[in-house]
């Protein structure tokens, strides 16, 4: 751990094995695994989000075969070259931040945050005998709870937790499926890639019908019951959706698009009533297996940029 | 495109007989009668009594892509034995109507080897003079290796046009085929065996799989996984090319457990290496499965407590000895064509049936399609249809002839979270209530919407580039603009990552302007995909029921579209609608304006979240 985020951890009162990486605007970005009801980073982060009415958490989640070691190289120790000979980042490609730690050459953009001030960094976060396999692994990792079977992710339990009643809009996942993260006991979260295209095409004289879809209606199953649940969150949120990004400026630079946090910036600046956001890097390049590095620089890169471009 | 086959005789009126004299919800509403509670997870054959043109219906939806009232009907008319019996053994239907498919001819020879990468490509052009059978230009000339550059994207791009060709001719099989079964496993198995083109860049190899695929469908397990683990799309697909003696690439002996065979948790990490090693050597030499015996690991090895000099074959045959796999199989196969969770129980008795029957298929299908557990309460309704057969089945029931092509089968199904020959991973897609988001449930009445109304103002063929990006160099280009100046970026662009890295330049070639040309190139051997829209009659299908009256359409359209009644809130606005729309309730009196007020009817009822269960 680095004395930075040593320092964050005091001050906010976690230990280092239950911290959250809270940055100064309140981001949340590392996730560390645990047991039901949540783990006791996520029970921190929730806590914290309680405290502070009107705060707003965004997760932006990398997936793929690039870890903490490739990303924020602690270059300083030799186990790290000793075990990787061939993939461990060399010296020669990290920005220092200290004489142990540095990122990844290609995370200018996460640099700078850090040097202003607004990142910190949990490190070498996991739970005992990690799986191999990459989608029990993904999976794990999206409920915090590994092989417990849990069915609900840990963010979504966070919304559980915060909020109860589950509030229309509460929890927002950027994405053309729903991550297994997202899904909640108590809330339908909104899932959307595209907001111009969040919207039921139609002719005028059908406007009253299609209000009336799904209304008066018993679930006559589980499936139903969520169909129908699916059906009148996308009737709360999608005009909201729409009205926000017509609104939103586009005026931001760098590129926010590879990562959707353009849609975010949208919906909190038009106050979209969402206090949980969840983003997913659309194609993940750490996953090819073969002929990986130059890819990874890229899209390590504009990643970085898009995190930085979001702050700013 | 083949034309459609009409196969079953026209019976009109049978819905509205049935919804008569059925034990309906709603007095004017079709049937629904699932079987009782008890039936749950109970594999004792349905009688002849328990059958319906309701159970029908059930069961021509799950076995296949639904149909016609008149095609239910035909099933109907049969005991519930020959029903299952028509769709499980269908190698005596003849299929001789479908037609191969038919190449645009971009591949030769020369491609058989297409290189990792453009970078890869590139250096290879350097050292040799030429790379994928095309010469580097003389040494001195500008950018002399923009031909090979140009060769790479054109296959690049060729190749992704042809597969979603093969994508429209695999759907129009789903459509038109006499053994719906066959092409619903094969889509099944495709999910299965998950393979994407956009990794093997090849769509021969895919075209190859599709038809593995449809091959093996309802044949012996075994012999499948042995035929999928000889296939060079999925020998490429899984790094087949690096795992090799001395170092093994774990990919593919991981996921045949993982994922294609006996599930996570049933083997060790010991295992994986063991099974890598017995798979070392096997490759393809273009669409030929070879092994490349020098690359062999020929030593002894110890897999799930068997102990010998295995190969890929003799690890596969261990595999289906343990029972865990016939279960898994079992399991995997009922959650897509009955409901989520199987519970234990009935997880064992499957898998011991289909171990029984040394992994044939059809006693498994058979056994599942006939019993009360697949007609009872817990499995009616209980399916969300994924995207491709969302697609096929509306196409189905509206009775159309071919899959349009506006909107784009491809873009369509792909906008809802499915693209044949391209799934997410090797997990293939995750099925049930994964499908379905706020945002793709409002999507899928959209798609209804575009098939009853073709898009015929700004429908963008995908085989045609957009503009900007390389599309804004192919217009410079077109417009008598020199090299340098078509590549050069607007000056006000922000220095981003993103656009640092477009300004990476390079004296040889460059990739922007072979992005352009590889769709040039690639259109000009193109077979073009038909761009007719849903070619139906509504107002025939609805007068020929005998309904003469705005609630008798709409109680038609109902019954055909949906497998649950509506609340009677929603009928009651479907009714007024269709009223308001003609100035009339009299269906004959607006006989000649009816079509586009059926459509919007239609439209409505597929937009409800009823529409998206089977």
């Amino acid at each position: 751990m680095t004395n930075r985020s040593k320092k964050l951890c005091e001050q906010s009162g976690v230990s280092r094995r239950q911290a959250l990486k809270i940055g100064a605007q309140g981001i949340g970005l590392g996730i560390l695994g645990g047991v039901s009801p949540l783990p006791p980073m996520f029970g921190a982060a929730s806590t914290a989000l309680a405290a502070t009415p009107g705060k707003i958490l965004v997760v932006f989640e990398w997936f793929g075969g690039y870890d903490g070691l490739s990303a924020f190289v602690p270059y300083g120790d030799d186990a790290l070259y000793r075990l990787r000979p061939n993939v461990g980042v060399r010296e020669a490609d990290v920005i220092k931040v200290d004489d142990h730690f540095g990122f990844q050459k290609s995370m200018v953009g996460m640099h700078r945050l850090w040097d202003e001030g607004n990142a910190a960094l949990i490190h070498g976060t996991g739970y005992d005998q990690p799986s191999f396999s990459h989608f029990a692994s993904s999976s794990f990792w999206h409920t915090g709870a590994p092989n417990s079977g849990e069915p609900y992710g840990w963010y979504g339990r966070t919304a559980d937790a915060l909020d109860p009643k589950g509030t229309p809009n509460y929890l927002v996942n950027i994405s053309a499926t729903q991550t297994l993260a997202v899904r909640a006991r108590d809330h339908v979260p909104v899932v959307f890639q595209d907001p111009n295209g969040f919207r039921r095409d139609l002719f005028h004289p059908q406007q009253a019908q299609v209000e009336r879809i799904g209304t008066g209606q018993e679930p006559r199953n589980d499936t139903h019951r969520f169909l129908l649940d699916v059906n009148q969150s996308a009737r709360e949120a999608s005009a909201l959706v729409r009205q926000a990004w017509q609104n939103y400026a586009r005026t931001r630079t760098p590129d926010l698009r590879l990562l959707d946090l353009d849609k975010v910036v949208a919906l909190v600046e038009n106050d979209f009533p969402a206090r949980l956001y969840y983003v997913r890097l659309r194609n993940s390049l750490f996953d090819t297996h073969v002929n990986q590095e130059s890819p990874f620089d890229r899209q390590v890169q504009y990643c970085s940029d898009a995190v930085w471009g979001f702050f700013e | 495109m083949t034309t459609r086959h009409h196969r079953w005789a026209a019976v009109a009126g049978t819905v509205l007989t049935l919804a008569i004299t059925g034990h309906a919800v709603s007095a004017q509403q079709k049937d629904w009668s699932p079987g009782p509670a008890s039936w749950k997870g109970d594999l004792t054959p349905i009688t002849a009594a328990d059958w319906s043109y309701d159970r029908a219906e059930h069961l021509l939806g799950r076995a296949g892509f639904s149909g016609t009232p008149d095609e239910i009907q035909k099933l109907a008319d049969m005991t519930p034995a020959e029903a299952v019996r028509s769709l499980v053994h269908y190698d005596s239907l003849s299929n001789d109507h479908l037609e191969p498919f038919e190449h645009s001819g971009f591949f030769d020879d020369s491609l058989a080897d297409f290189p990792p990468s453009r970078p890869a490509a590139t250096e290879l052009a350097m050292e040799r003079g030429e790379s994928m059978g095309i010469r580097v230009k003389p040494e001195g000339v500008n950018r002399h290796m923009q031909p090979v550059s140009d060769r790479f994207f054109y296959w690049l791009r060729a190749t992704g046009m042809e597969a979603r060709r093969v994508g429209y001719w695999w759907a129009e099989r789903m459509l038109d085929t006499h053994r719906p079964l066959q092409e619903k496993l094969a889509l099944f198995w495709h999910g299965h065996f998950a393979t994407a083109e956009g990794k093997v860049r090849d769509y021969r190899k895919m075209l190859g799989q599709v038809e593995m695929f449809e091959r093996h469908a309802a044949g012996n397990f075994g012999d499948l996984a042995e035929a999928v683990a000889k296939d060079p799309g999925m020998l490429y697909y899984l790094d087949a090319g690096v795992n090799v003696k001395g170092a093994a690439n774990e990919n593919f002996a991981r996921e045949v457990m993982e994922l294609f065979t006996m599930g996570v948790g049933n083997y060790s990490e010991q295992d994986v290496r063991e099974a890598a090693r017995a798979f070392t050597g096997w490759n393809y030499d273009n669409l030929d499965f070879v092994v490349n015996a020098e690359l062999h690991d020929d030593g002894e090895k110890t897999f799930l407590g068997r102990t010998g000099n295995f190969d890929g074959v003799d690890v596969l045959n261990i595999i289906l000895e343990q029972p865990v796999t016939a279960e898994y199989i079992a399991a995997k196969l009922y959650r897509f064509f009955v409901r989520d969770d199987p519970g234990e129980v009935l997880t064992s008795e499957l898998g011991a049936l289909f171990r029984d029957a040394d992994y044939e298929l059809r006693p498994l299908l058979t056994t599942v399609f006939l019993s009360r557990d697949f007609y009872s309460e817990a499995s009616y309704g209980a399916h969300i249809k994924g995207p491709v057969e969302h697609v096929i089945t509306l196409l189905n029931q509206l009775g159309a002839e071919d899959v349009p092509g506006v909107p784009d089968f491809n873009s369509t199904t792909t906008g809802l979270g499915q693209q044949l020959l391209n799934p997410p991973s090797v997990a293939g897609w995750a099925q049930g209530q994964s499908w379905i988001t706020p945002a793709l449930l409002q999507r899928r009445g959209n798609v209804a919407f575009d098939f009853l109304f073709p898009g015929v103002v700004g429908f963008r063929d995908p085989n045609f580039l957009s503009r900007g990006g390389d599309g804004t160099i192919g217009e410079r280009l077109r417009s008598g603009q020199n090299f340098t100046s078509a590549i050069a970026l607007d000056p006000t662009a922000e220095q981003t990552a993103f656009n640092m890295a477009a300004r990476e330049r390079d004296e040889l070639f460059n990739t922007r302007v072979s992005g352009y040309r590889a769709w040039a190139t690639a259109m000009q051997k193109l077979i073009p995909t038909p761009r007719g829209a849903t070619r139906v009659d509504m107002t025939r299908m609805v007068l020929d029921t005998g309904a003469t009256t705005t609630t008798a359409a709409v109680d038609h359209l109902l019954g055909r579209f949906l497998r649950m009644p509506v609340s009677e809130d929603f009928r009651t606005g479907l009714i007024q609608l269709l009223g308001d729309e003609l100035g009339t309730d009299d269906l004959r009196r607006a006989e000649t304006y009816l079509e586009d007020p059926l459509r919007m009817v239609a439209h409505l009822i597929m937009s409800t979240p009823e529409y998206q269960i089977d």
